[in-house]
């Protein structure tokens, strides 16, 4: 026994000589100003990363950047004592609302550091709203990757050019495009009703088009979410499911993949999406990336168009969004100075240039997205469209209150399966308004 | 003499008392690696899960916000947690018990003479392998307007009857539920089976010559027999009822509005989406006390059965 105790006491004393050798090392593995820096960069959707790493460690071969991707919810688990116990990221991915709220005060302002990069201006380089809605009390915790909105429908022109139908501006002539794609067995939009932000897109559409702009009243508390427009817009989004816009089953399906596949393989002649959908159904080497996603050949023809109008002869809405995502230095970062200058490649600098190679819309205004990439030369201009109503939009997407988030999306979902009646369900959501701390 | 023995045997106790209390101490020193892990992580987690549900937190760096019970008057309030609960709770008995009838049915089916019993074990019990994230995706296909199941329903004359069954309120609870089925009762069948396996055949052969019939037999014989299988089965479906979460969240996420929605995925929904750690522990801590229960129940009725 004694014999064991001996060995036992040596196995630790070896491990304890280890951990200690261990310890030592990492202590002195700070780097010295020659060193290379290490970046750890983390996101869910960071768009070509790879081009985007390429580049920036070829301008700067003394910075080497690794890319951590995550599925959406568990980066927001990971994210949490990531950055709060410093072994998270050096250079983290944001999207304006309640992760802005949430881990924004967890980032560096950006404001000191691009003065003297860019110049006193460099806020005039940025789409206003792409900045205003990564702000934080003030302070600019993040910087756009790119900007999208929503507020659109994309169509299929081969399917609505085969039976003679044009894109509705209106819920009744939707209702008539419907009918005639139904009796040709195909589908009218395709919709995943299980996503709330899908729900909360296509609400949106309708309320801004009911009344612009008003529903950003309702989110800061200064206008109820009972007032006739909202009853009106959330009378609408019922009609949507039993008018036979969108078809039964929506429910219990997906925006990504399953509204998606659905619309790709020509089986719906439409779906509410916004600008970010344009590489996967205008580009060719988007639509490459697509048709990954599905096993039929993609061949429609894809356009996009504002959301119809839920009131006869109404004015369709203008486009709501900002920036899609967006960037931040994490405030544990040792690495400050080499993240900076990654967060500013990807924001204002060459990173912009491969998101508008890519199709997507650069925050930095004086970028033009590319065309020349187009499926269809029509499709340009339509691109050429989305990016100019980009500057005047009517809002933003992202509710910045989870809790509000959240009522409106079982508000939404608890209509469209008829569980709930609009009325109530507005009431549902006002009284959770009520309920929130704003800053 | 007695005296004598008496003197020795205090002796005895005298010497190797210090002996025994060192063999008793290693004794620990053995079970030391399992008490850390569980203490550790276990208790730990729960007691720190209580803490941060004395808090508003976000889940973001510490919690600072003292607020007492807060999260439990809130949470008594809550329809959406009363919706989930009651949601987890029939989800158990519902699924718990159409299990033990089916599991015990088919072990008594695969016990009696039947052909190819090998390859029906294999059958029933191969849906309990499969990752839930495999059966919840091809079940949401399946069960889509355009999915197999209603095909078949129509295909048999009965298109009445198909419906999208994960989208309607009125029948996504019970799809959900059926998955389950589907999936677990392999589960019940394999423990009935190996139990029905110990069983003294002459038992049966007796009751069958007093003229008992089938249904006797198994009603007044076999299902007092497997009093231990029940036990056992009962509170493990009951307390992975409890953790059921990749389901529900993989074929409707809690929809349509809430109808669906479980506890689990409700704890997760305020801790991840709406950043209410504090309001989560809160929850968890309900659904970690629900298990205690069982749990305690199970341990009694097991040494009860064991004695």
């Amino acid at each position: 026994m004694r014999r064991h105790a001996r060995k036992g006491a040596a196995l630790f004393a070896a491990a304890a000589m280890a951990m200690t050798a261990l310890v030592g090392c990492s202590g002195s593995d700070k780097p010295s100003a020659s060193d290379k820096v290490s970046l750890t960069w983390w996101g869910w959707n960071a768009f070509n990363q790879t081009q985007a790493i390429k580049e920036f460690q070829a301008a700067n071969p003394n910075i080497t950047v690794t890319y951590k991707q995550f599925a959406y919810n568990d980066y927001l688990t990971a994210l949490r004592p990531g950055l709060a116990g410093g072994k998270g990221p050096d250079v983290f991915q944001v999207q304006p609302g309640d992760l802005v709220t949430n881990f924004g005060p967890l980032a560096v302002p950006v404001e000191d550091y691009l003065s003297k990069s860019l110049g006193s201006d460099w806020a005039s380089k940025f789409n206003p709203e792409g900045l205003r809605q990564l702000q934080l009390k003030d302070k600019q915790v993040a910087l756009p990757a790119y900007m999208s909105a929503a507020g659109l429908v994309y169509y299929n022109k081969k399917i609505l050019d085969r039976f003679g139908l044009t894109v509705p501006t209106d819920f009744a002539a939707w209702k008539t495009v419907c009918a005639t794609l139904k009796s040709k067995g195909v589908g009218c939009l395709a919709h995943g009703a299980k996503d709330a932000w899908a729900n909360t897109d296509v609400f949106l559409s309708l309320i801004n088009s009911i009344a612009p702009g008003k529903v950003y009243d309702a989110i800061a508390g200064k206008t109820s979410w009972t007032d006739p427009e909202f009853v009106q817009a959330m009378d609408a989004w019922h009609d949507l499911f039993t008018s036979g816009i969108i078809a039964p089953g929506a429910a219990a399906a997906a925006e990504y993949p399953d509204a998606q596949i659905n619309f790709l393989e020509d089986k719906a002649a439409f779906i509410a999406l916004g600008t970010w959908n344009t590489p996967a159904t205008m580009t060719k080497t988007g639509q490459a990336d697509a048709q990954k996603t599905v096993t039929k050949k993609i061949d429609g023809l894809f356009f996009s168009a504002p959301f119809p109008a839920p009131v006869a002869g109404g004015t369709p809405t203008k486009l709501f969004g900002g920036p899609d995502n967006g960037y931040a230095v994490s405030a544990k970062s040792s690495k400050q100075d080499a993240a900076f200058k990654f967060m500013e490649f990807l924001t204002a600098g060459k990173g912009q240039d491969i998101q508008a190679a890519g199709g997507n819309i650069p925050a930095i205004t004086s970028i033009k997205v590319a065309t020349t990439d187009v499926i269809d030369p029509r499709q340009a201009a339509d691109i050429e469209k989305q990016q100019a109503s980009l500057t005047q939009l009517v809002g933003a997407r992202q509710i910045p209150y989870s809790d509000l988030t959240t009522a409106l999306g079982d508000a939404l979902s608890g209509v469209a399966a008829g569980t709930t009646k609009p009325a109530d369900a507005l009431a549902q959501v006002e009284a959770a308004s009520k309920s929130v701390t704003r800053s | 003499m007695t005296a004598l023995m008496e003197s020795r045997t205090a002796l005895a106790a005298t010497d190797s008392a210090p002996r025994r209390n060192g063999s008793h101490l290693r004794n620990y020193l053995w079970a030391l690696p399992a008490v850390i892990l569980v203490v550790g992580v276990i208790h730990a987690g729960i007691a720190f899960n209580l803490l941060s549900s004395l808090f508003d937190w976000s889940g973001v760096g510490a919690p600072t916000d003292f607020i007492g019970a807060k999260n439990y008057q809130t949470l008594s309030q809550d329809p959406i947690f009363w919706r989930s609960l009651r949601n987890t709770l029939l989800f158990a008995l519902v699924t718990v018990s159409v299990q033990l009838v089916l599991g015990l049915g088919l072990a008594i089916l695969v016990r009696t003479k039947v052909r190819l019993a090998g390859l029906l074990r294999t059958m029933i019990f191969v849906p309990v392998v499969l990752a839930p994230a495999i059966v919840a995706t091809s079940f949401r296909s399946l069960l889509t307007p355009d999915g197999a199941i209603n095909k078949l329903i129509q295909g048999v004359g009965f298109s009445d009857f198909s419906q999208p069954w994960l989208a309607d309120p009125k029948t996504a609870f019970a799809a959900i539920m059926l998955i389950n089925v589907w999936q677990y009762t392999g589960y019940s069948f394999l423990i009935y089976d190996a139990a029905i396996g110990q069983v003294d055949a002459a038992i049966f052969e007796s009751a069958q010559i007093d003229g008992a019939s089938a249904w006797q037999v198994t009603r007044l014989i076999l299902a007092p027999l497997l009093r231990g299988s029940h036990l056992v089965l009962i509170i493990l479906g009951f307390v992975s009822s409890l953790k059921m979460f990749d389901l529900v969240y993989l074929t409707t996420g809690g929809g349509p509005g809430t109808t669906t929605q479980v506890l689990t995925g409700y704890i997760y929904r305020q801790v991840i989406a709406q950043f209410h750690a504090g309001y989560g522990a809160a929850l968890s801590v309900i659904l970690v006390a629900i298990a205690f229960v069982f749990s305690t129940i199970q341990v009694r009725l097991s040494t009860r059965e064991a004695r």
